[in-house]
Parts: structure tokens; C-alpha cells; sequence
């Protein structure tokens, strides 16, 4: 099946003074109709910036966006509006994503209204049943964001992006700053409604547990780079690149009763203003050879799908 | 990693002992009671975590037993014994000459809790000095010796940077020698790792825990994060809405957790090791947290209510020993976890 | 049973606009506000219906009675025309008050559209703002709508149009400085996202958030306004005798004062301080109100 959405050798790069930084450096992934694809990493390897290019809510530097056979990269102002109706986003935190002052109703009519594609009784019926969607009660469409606790609030940020009914859904942490009780409860409903309306999912997460229960395949970065890539099942449970490796060990698991080894990396990312030479991952490396300080490494397939982008 | 099945007297006689302490806050012109008669202890040389959401009120505790309550808060009854003196009844003086000796903090944010004016080695060398061991030099000379001992590389350099030059998990280091410069008897761990990346926050917990072998320290953990609590803590409290809902060994509360609201919180936890389900009925329970319930404060989400239980609070029930639970119908819904 | 509910739904009911239910709260917090309310509301009568109940016409000259003290038949006294100085005050609040108001309202509206642009979009425009903007800040508003008034020429519009000059950089600054955090915030990435273009994340989406400090800053001006208009009015710029107006009038009584008339240019001169007080008081409170608790979680 074609992907939805596929991204070629996207670049970003930004300048700090005279000095420019590669906050995404050459990143491709794809993604098709109905399927979760999560883009992982810790705090600078660039996946927000990798989702916000996508959606073109940044310029990219280099590289295309292929969104139902039209590179993003290259359309102008009105085109690319016409197409926002297509592909949409859910943002993190809850309590800044809703404009304070508008209520519940004018957030989601307005993305109707704006693509002309409901009016009058029909508009409040979309925006009913969207709201039953997700599990909201249509009396709270005239409440304001301050009347609402975080989880309805991030349901009104997943309605507002489902409602136009898009093809395509970036998820920016949309659980990270929910209390636990509730994230499970936001997954499964991102879970459900990728099922009745075949969106396809970006899930940016840096927490791989909620990736694990949305996601079917992954893509790692490290750096504005992808260093691994594959099925989410085979990248958990056999992780290739080292970096995953020591991330997935990291992670606490709540089961007191399991044993298992972590490896702890040394020190810090390197400042996106130094990158080593060679491989990225070189100075934190407990694998490393000297052959890796030489040029970045090729991705590499290991079978099933699983790429990694390692000199091993 | 912990072991499971510990003993329920814990290592040690109790070093902390918050007994019965109710908190109120000032909120909009209204006195709202958020800790209701919370009592937990803390043994010596024991890990315990203190477990909750946002609402539950475990910062509140901590920071009642350090005595940094903000001025709108007022302590309504209760008492926190530290090494058996009650702590609310101290002078500010007696006060600020427990906190760092007996008993000190680290923050969720730990660059904020650093001085932005002061290079970072003054600041640690500062509290060796204030505990009275060295002089002016020798205290900036074990504050280098301490800097390194937490793991931070280049620590006679990285003494002379400024907190805003360092990253969140270099700035918990230094809190973390500063601590150890003070040698307290407790330390109040809340939330460390909020907002640092998941490869930092193992290192910081691994130093905990070596900091935890090397010198026998007692240790409150605040976290929301199950998995933190599996790993490193022997003993956990579960709060809800300023009311203590359960208290057990690590291993038995994940394993068979007496009180609804663990049930409910084991049951939406994530895993990395494995697929969890999905929660079997979508009905959304509601989020909002009241404090102004006479009896449990979990009763308009709970599953196994009964009308008692809003009007009046349960009492504290042996499950087994060293596991504790604060509920009306445990008994109902025990054994029914996943 | 206790409602679990409510000590969550807040006071608000669902459908009253988002911050109406606080308000009877944060007004008895702040006597500061009512004082200046009650102020306003007198001012505000004496234009409105102040004419209809005065007994002398404001142009009416008797020269029988000129200069007379405070007396039961003219309660302030009259004038060196023997004009009531009472009914003139009266009529004044008629030229005064308006051309505040335009003059706050013109400025508030070019000063707002163009900060929410210059902070918007940034860049070279921005830059160039900001420095013209610098430079005009530099001067006291008086001062510059002084000069304005003279490159522009003697005329009231002339000097409405000055005054409004001179505050414009006021609104501009503030208002740049709201749109500058506001527009990192995620609602206004999602209004991007979700199609607006510029024009109307700017407008619509951001400016409703932005316009607290300028509104306050608005009736901070309505008090400067009057000022400032009767300042150059007692200059001899913009309003000019015999027409009632505050300014003119304390000019014209000021010659009086050393031979004992105090009052043709004290009571006027009061009114100018009530009413620019009043406004000082809104403005201040209403300052006080929204820094703190506007977001009220």
C-alpha cells in the first residue's frame, strides 16, 4: 500500500549567531493509511522539529514531503492551507494548546468553517458527533478551557485535529503531561479512532512504554539523525543499534520481580554545535571501534524491515 | 535489583513518623483541607516511595516535613516525628538547624534550586563548610572531591561553571553532593527526574542508590513514575487526594494491591517490555480531584463504593504484615486485580 | 451526598462568558476600582445630562456679575466675563471628555494593529519600529504633542491627532511585547496548523489574548489625555477661548489669582484632577487585577 505520507532526506537547520546547527539532519521515514508509526529519541534529537517540518509549521532546509502525491515542500500559501484539512496535529501540553478565550465550540467549528466544510445545523452535528467521539459530552461545548481538567482538555485538542477528518495525524507527546490513570485512557482512544477513520499516526514520544502500546513500527533518532528503524515488536525485543539498546535498558520497568541488566551510558549528548565526526553516537559508545570515527554510518538492513544505522 | 519480599519492620526503627498531619490551603478565599490526617513513616536505612498524581498532595508532606510550607498553607493537627522529635513543635531556629544535618531535600527542578549567581563548586563547598568539618580551602577542595564522586566529569573545571552553563541532570549532581556534603539522615527525593531524559535519569537513580549503600541514608522518594518505584524503592505509600489509600513492600503491592485506586493505577501502567491492553471498559472516569469529601476522597471514581464510604473515612487495616490499607471494601476487591 | 462536581465546575456555569462570575469578587477587593467607577459614573453624568440641569448658558456673559465669589445664585462663582463658572464646567466635560476618548481610541487602534504586526511577523519592519518607537519614547508625551501641534497647525483636530501620535508608541510596545510570548504558545501553532493564515492568527486568535496591557494602558491615557488637552489648551493650542474647556478656563483665571479670584481657575483646575484621577484609579486597579490572576488556575 502506498504510504500517506512519506519524507525524503529532511534537513533543518538552524543559526545561532554564526554558527548554524542541524537540528534534522537527512531524516526519511513513511507512513500508510492506518498505521502508528512513533518517532523516538531523547530531548535534541530532533523529532519535534522532524514533525513540525513535516507539517511544514517549520521551513524545512533540504529535503521533500510527499503527502498524497504532492511534495509539501513546494507549495505555495493557499495550496498548503488547502491541504492543512488533510493533515493535522495534537500538541503536548493541554493547558497552552486551547486559546484561553475561545470556547470549546469556536475551537472546533472554526477548522470546519475555515475549509468550508459544514455550515448551520449540519456544522452542529459534526461538531456533536465529534465530541462523542471522544468521549466528551456535547454539553461541553460551551465551556472555556479553564472549566475543563487536562484530560478533557487534551480530548478537545484530538478533536479538533480529527474533525476535519484528515488523513494524517502528528502526536506530539500527547500524553506526557496527563496523570497516569488517564494516559492509557487517551491511548486507547487514539487507538479506537485510528480505527474507525484509517488515520495515519506520527507519535512522537520520548516515552517508549506508551510508544509500545500505539505503535507498530519505529523509528529512532539520535541527533537529527534516524539510527534505527523497524517493526516495533523486532526493535524492542532485539534492539541493533547501541543507543537503543542502552535507551530501552534505561527505561524502569514496573515489575518488581524482573531482573534484567541495564546499561548505563557515560555523560551527555554532545551539543548539536560539536557533532563528532564519525558516527554520532561514537563518544557514548561502549561498542565502539575505531573504524566508527570515520564518516557517518549507511543504514543498514538487518532483515524484517529493521534498519540501523551502526558500522556492527 | 530490590528485593521483594523484605521483612515488614524494615532495617531499622522508624526515622520518620508522620503521624495523623492535616494541611490546608488558602485557595480563592476558601480554606480547603488537602492533607487529611496522612500519617507514613519512614524506616532507618529504608527506601520508601511516595507514591501519587497530580492532586494527591505528596509534595505538600514533603515539604510539611522540611518546613517550607508557603504562607497560605496552615498546618491543622498532627505531628512529624523526625528521630523522635516533633518537628512542629520547633522554633524556626531548631528548625533550620535539623533541615540539612537530619534531614534534606532535592527538587524536581534542580537548576532553580541552585543559587544563578554563585559558581557551582562555592555552592557545595558552602554546605561542607556549613557542617563545620573544614575551612574556606579544604571545603572548595572536598567540593571538587565530591563533584566527582557524584560522576561529573571534569570536576575541578565544571566546579567553577555557573548553574545556567549545566545541564538539568548535571545540576541534580550537584544537588546530590551537595547532600552528601550535609550527610543527612533522610533524604526527600521529589520527583528528580521530571523533565530529564530517560538515559540521565537512570544514571541519577543508579547514584542514589550507590549514595544510598555508601552512607545508609533513608530515602522519601515522590514520584508518579511506577516503574522508578518497582526499581529502586523496598517500601511504597499510595496517596490520592491528600488521603494515604495504601501502604506495603514493593513486591506485594504490585502483586496484589488491596486498595481500588493501586488497582487502578497498576492497571493503566505502560510497559517497555511488553504490549499492555487496553482498559476493558472505555467508560472515561472522571479526573477531577475534591477535597471536600468527609469520608475517602477516591469514592466518585471508585469501583467497589459503598454509600459509607463518602460519609466516613475508613481505618487503617492489616492485609498482611507490613501491608497496609485504608478502605472500606478492600476485602471486595482484592484479589480481583488484573 | 456531597456533589462531587462542585468544587470543580468553579463558579462559572456553562454558556456566561469566561471570567463573569469573579467579577463582584475582585470588584470588592479593590476599593481603588469603586472609588474610580463612582468618579467615572459622576463624570460621565455631568456630560451626559449636566447641561439640561445647569441654569446658566456657558457663553452667557453679564458684566454686572463679574468675578463674584461662590454664592447661593452661582454656586462656583463667575468668571472675569461674569459667565457661571459652574455651568462652564459642565459644558466642558463636553469638549473634554470626547476628545479624550478619541484621542485614546485612535491611538489605541493604530497602536495596536501595528504592534501585533511588527511582533508578529518581526524581522526588518519590527526592527524599524522599534527604533522610530525609541526614539519618540524618549520625549514626554506633552512635549512631543506640542511639537506635533505646531508642525501640524492650530486646530482641535490637529491637536487630537498630536496627542494620539505621541501615545501610540505606548500601545505599540506593549502590545509587542504580548504577541511575542503569546505567539510561541501551542495554540497558536495550532491555529496554523489547522489553516488560519497570518492575518488571522494574528487577529483573531492572538489579539484577543494581547489586549490586556493596552487596555490598560487605555485608560491610563483617557487620564494623560486630559491633561494633556487642557495643558495645550492653556497654552493656547487647540481649544481657544470663549469656548468652556477646562484648560482654557485655568488659563484664563490665571491672570486673577495674584488679586485674590481664586476660584475662575481653581475649580476648573479641580475637574481636571478629578477626572484624570478617576481614570488613574481604573487603570491602576485594573492593572493590579489582570497581572496576577489572569490566569486564574
Amino acid at each position: 500500500m502506498a504510504p500517506v505520507i512519506r519524507v525524503e532526506d529532511l534537513c533543518k537547520a538552524f543559526r545561532e549567531g554564526k554558527a548554524q546547527i542541524w537540528a534534522v539532519n537527512g531524516v526519511g521515514l513513511d507512513i500508510s493509511a492506518g498505521e502508528a508509526v512513533g518517532l523516538v529519541g531523547e530531548s535534541g534529537c530532533g523529532k519535534t522539529t522532524t514533525a513540525r517540518c513535516m507539517l511544514r509549521l517549520l521551513e524545512p532546509t533540504k529535503g521533500r514531503v510527499l503527502f498524497q502525491d504532492l511534495d509539501l515542500t513546494r507549495l505555495n500559501g493557499g495550496e498548503l492551507r488547502r491541504q492543512r484539512r488533510y493533515m493535522q496535529m495534537v500538541f503536548q501540553d493541554p493547558n497552552t494548546s486551547l486559546n484561553p478565550r475561545f470556547s470549546v465550540r469556536r475551537t472546533l467549528e472554526e477548522p470546519l468553517k475555515l475549509h468550508g466544510l459544514a455550515r448551520g445545523k449540519e456544522l452542529e452535528a459534526r461538531l456533536r458527533e465529534t465530541m462523542l467521539r471522544v468521549n466528551l459530552e456535547p454539553q461541553m461545548l460551551d465551556r472555556y478551557p479553564h472549566q475543563l481538567s487536562g484530560g478533557q482538555k487534551q480530548r478537545v485538542g484530538v478533536a479538533r485535529a480529527i474533525i476535519t477528518e484528515p488523513r494524517f495525524v502528528a502526536l506530539d507527546e500527547p500524553t506526557s503531561s496527563l496523570d497516569m490513570s488517564i494516559r492509557i485512557q487517551l491511548l486507547s482512544l487514539l487507538q479506537r479512532l485510528q480505527q474507525e477513520l484509517g488515520m495515519a499516526y506520527l507519535f512522537i514520544s520520548h516515552d517508549l512504554s506508551a510508544v509500545r502500546f500505539l505503535c507498530s513500527r519505529i523509528f529512532v533518532m539520535y541527533l537529527g539523525r534516524v539510527i534505527e528503524a523497524g517493526p516495533a515488536d523486532e526493535i524492542f525485543n532485539h534492539p541493533a543499534h547501541p543507543y537503543t539498546q542502552a535507551l530501552l535498558s534505561a527505561i524502569p520497568i514496573p515489575d518488581p520481580t524482573s531482573k534484567r541488566s541495564r546499561i548505563l551510558l557515560e555523560g551527555e549528548p554532545p551539543s548539536l554545535f560539536n557533532l563528532p565526526k564519525g558516527c554520532s553516537f561514537y563518544d557514548r559508545c561502549k561498542q565502539r571501534k575505531p573504524g566508527c570515527g570515520e564518516g557517518p554510518p549507511p543504514l543498514r538492513d538487518a532483515g524484517d524491515g529493521h534498519y540501523v544505522s551502526c558500522f556492527e | 535489583m530490590t528485593e521483594a519480599n523484605l521483612s515488614p519492620s524494615g532495617v531499622g526503627g522508624e526515622y520518620l513518623s508522620v503521624q495523623s498531619l492535616s494541611v490546608s490551603f488558602l485557595r480563592r478565599g476558601q480554606r480547603v483541607r488537602i492533607l487529611d490526617r496522612v500519617s507514613f513513616s519512614v524506616d532507618k536505612g529504608d527506601i520508601v516511595g511516595l507514591v501519587g498524581e497530580s492532586g494527591s498532595g505528596k509534595t505538600l508532606s514533603s515539604l510539611s516535613v522540611m518546613g517550607f510550607l508557603p504562607r497560605a498553607a496552615r498546618i491543622e493537627g498532627g505531628s512529624i516525628f523526625l528521630d523522635g522529635v516533633d518537628l512542629l513543635a520547633l522554633s524556626p531556629e531548631e528548625m533550620s538547624k535539623v533541615r540539612g544535618r537530619q534531614v534534606a531535600m532535592i527538587f524536581q527542578s534542580a537548576r532553580s534550586a541552585l543559587n544563578p549567581m554563585m559558581r557551582v563548586g562555592d555552592q557545595v563547598a558552602r554546605a561542607v563548610q556549613l557542617q563545620g568539618a573544614r575551612g574556606q580551602a579544604g571545603a572548595y577542595e572536598q567540593a571538587v572531591n565530591l563533584l566527582s564522586q557524584v560522576g561529573i566529569p571534569d570536576a575541578e573545571k565544571r566546579a567553577r561553571a555557573y548553574p545556567h552553563q549545566l545541564s538539568g541532570g548535571m545540576c541534580q549532581r550537584v544537588l546530590v553532593a551537595m547532600m552528601l556534603a550535609c550527610r543527612p539522615s533522610l533524604l526527600i527525593a521529589d520527583e528528580p527526574t521530571t523533565g530529564l531524559d530517560v538515559t540521565i535519569q537512570a544514571q541519577i537513580f543508579e547514584l542514589i542508590r550507590k549514595v544510598q549503600q555508601d552512607t545508609g541514608t533513608s530515602i522519601l522518594l515522590i514520584t508518579h513514575d511506577l516503574g522508578v518505584v518497582a526499581e529502586t524503592c523496598r517500601r511504597v505509600i499510595v496517596m490520592y487526594a491528600g488521603q494515604i489509600m495504601e501502604t506495603a513492600p514493593v513486591g506485594l503491592l504490585f502483586a496484589s494491591p488491596a486498595h481500588p485506586y493501586t488497582q487502578l493505577l497498576l492497571s493503566s501502567v505502560l510497559r517497555v517490555d511488553r504490549k499492555v491492553a487496553p482498559p476493558e471498559n472505555v467508560t472515561i472516569l472522571r479526573e477531577e480531584v475534591t477535597y471536600g469529601i468527609v469520608g475517602c476522597r477516591f469514592a466518585p471514581r471508585c469501583p467497589a463504593v459503598l454509600p459509607m464510604c463518602w460519609e466516613q473515612r475508613p481505618e487503617r487495616e492489616e492485609v498482611t504484615a507490613g501491608h497496609t490499607v485504608i478502605c472500606h471494601n478492600w476485602r471486595g476487591s482484592h484479589g480481583s486485580s488484573h | 451526598m456531597v456533589s462531587a462536581t462542585k468544587a470543580y465546575d468553579n463558579e462559572n456555569t456553562p454558556g456566561s462568558g469566561p471570567y463573569r462570575g469573579q467579577l463582584w469578587l475582585t470588584l470588592r477587593s479593590h476599593p481603588a476600582m469603586i472609588i474610580g467607577l463612582a468618579l467615572f459614573v459622576f463624570v460621565m453624568l455631568m456630560m451626559v445630562v449636566g447641561p439640561l440641569m445647569v441654569a446658566y448658558g456657558p457663553l452667557k456673559t453679564n458684566p454686572e456679575q463679574v468675578l463674584q465669589p461662590p454664592s447661593p445664585q452661582h454656586w462656583l462663582g463667575t468668571d472675569n466675563f461674569g459667565r457661571d463658572i459652574l455651568s462652564r464646567i459642565v459644558y466642558g466635560t463636553r469638549l473634554d471628555l470626547p476628545i479624550a476618548f478619541s484621542v485614546v481610541a485612535i491611538a489605541l487602534g493604530i497602536g495596536v494593529l501595528l504592534g501585533m504586526w511588527t511582533g508578529y511577523y518581526g524581522g526588518m519592519v519590527d526592527d524599524t519600529v522599534m527604533r522610530v518607537t525609541d526614539v519618540m519614547l524618549a520625549f514626554p508625551a506633552f512635549i512631543l504633542a506640542l511639537a506635533m501641534t505646531a508642525i501640524l497647525g492650530n486646530s482641535v483636530p490637529n491637536v487630537i491627532i498630536a496627542i494620539a501620535i505621541a501615545y501610540i508608541p505606548y500601545f505599540v510596545r506593549l502590545t509587542r511585547g504580548a504577541v511575542l510570548s503569546a505567539r510561541e504558545l501551542d495554540y497558536a501553532e495550532a491555529a496554523r496548523c489547522v489553516g488560519n493564515p497570518g492575518w488571522r492568527v494574528m487577529y483573531l486568535h492572538l489579539l484577543p489574548n494581547c489586549l490586556t496591557p493596552a487596555l490598560v494602558q487605555a485608560t491610563l491615557c483617557l487620564g494623560w489625555a486630559i491633561l494633556d488637552v487642557a495643558g495645550l489648551a492653556f497654552l493656547g493650542l487647540g481649544i481657544r477661548p470663549p469656548t468652556p474647556e477646562w484648560g482654557v478656563m485655568v488659563s484664563e483665571g490665571a491672570r486673577d489669582i495674584i488679586s485674590g479670584q481664586w476660584w475662575p481657575s481653581f475649580f476648573p483646575g479641580m475637574m481636571i484632577v478629578v477626572a484624570a484621577f478617576a481614570f488613574n484609579l481604573i487603570g491602576d486597579s485594573l492593572r493590579d487585577i489582570t497581572s496576577p490572576t489572569e490566569a486564574t488556575e
